[in-house]
């Protein structure tokens, strides 16, 4: 990895970061860290992907297991019950913000740019083995997020 | 004895290709203090612009990353069409660089806030926007 710019903070603090502010001030929800080695998603947990270019180039993955999609939804939308439909447009949402949060935190002063999200199976994108990765529980599970990046050299652009 | 003039809540428009965000800033703006009028909505810049050619707001809300008409053509457009004078446009992105929000700011918009935000957040960039006008809790906008 080719690292032209220096950060204060490794990718894998800015993905803790990212997932205590989002979670904290979005959803009103307090994550609890969890070790790679309690992680283990539920078999309906859901998963969405999306790609960064310009100052970073790679890839955002999140896995959240379905309970906890659902109370996530809820406290979102401040409703008792959510549809399929909110659910997924939520995920896509999560996962901007949550790449977002860390791409801020990794690198504050360049922009990057963020594709639109797309919903992917949750074993594809644990099946990444070089990916950097922070667990939280929340209500309902746990919620992964995922990341694999290389910094790029000023001017580059494209997703 | 408060001089208590007429109220007019604040009409708003929100400029964002996500529904979920479209909701929460819509939920979000409904627990501030703020008197909140109609809130309209556009998934892009090209229908935002084509619904303001019938409606009024004091307020646009708008993201940057969207289908069709991105938020940086929508911001240069409304600059283009001297909009921007009379109303303040607040750019919301999960973009939190520093490069991103010069550039937008550049452009002309009013304000550049990054996700994730509370209502008070919201509130707060609203009422510092919109400094003439008496924004409270069982009052609106005049």
């Amino acid at each position: 990895m080719s690292k032209l710019v220096t950060s204060p903070v490794t990718i894998s603090d800015a993905l803790g970061v990212a997932l205590e502010r989002v979670l904290e001030t979005m959803f009103f929800t307090e994550p609890i860290p969890v070790t790679a080695e309690g992680r283990h998603h539920t078999d309906d947990a859901h998963a969405c992907l999306l790609r960064c270019g310009g100052a970073v180039r790679g890839s955002f993955g999140v896995v959240i297991d379905g309970p906890a999609l659902e109370a996530l939804c809820c406290a979102f939308y401040g409703e008792d019950a959510v549809s399929l439909e909110q659910q997924d447009d939520l995920i896509g949402e999560l996962t901007n913000m949550l790449a977002g949060a860390a791409l801020g935190s990794y690198l504050p002063s360049r922009s990057c740019a963020l594709s639109s999200p797309w919903l992917a199976a949750a074993e594809q994108v644990l099946a990444e083995p070089d990916e950097i990765e922070r667990t939280v529980e929340i209500e309902g599970g746990l919620l992964s997020l995922r990341c694999a990046i290389e910094v790029g050299s000023a001017g580059t652009n494209g997703i | 004895m408060p001089n208590v003039e007429a109220v007019i809540p604040m009409d708003i428009l929100i400029v964002d290709d996500s529904r979920a965000m479209r909701n929460f800033l819509r939920k979000s703006l409904a627990m501030t203090g703020l008197a909140i009028g109609t809130i309209h909505e556009a998934a892009n810049g090209e229908e935002a612009l084509a619904l303001l050619e019938h409606v009024g707001v004091q307020v646009i809300f708008s993201d940057i990353n969207m289908p069709v008409m991105d938020g940086v053509v929508f911001v240069t457009e409304l600059a283009r069409r001297d909009m921007m004078r009379t109303t303040p446009v607040i750019v919301v992105s999960s973009d939190s660089s520093t490069e991103r929000s010069q550039q937008i700011l550049a452009l002309g918009a009013s304000s550049y806030l990054t996700k994730p935000f509370s209502p008070e957040m919201l509130e707060s960039e609203v009422s510092r926007l919109l400094p003439e006008t008496v924004l409270e809790k069982d009052g609106g906008w005049r």
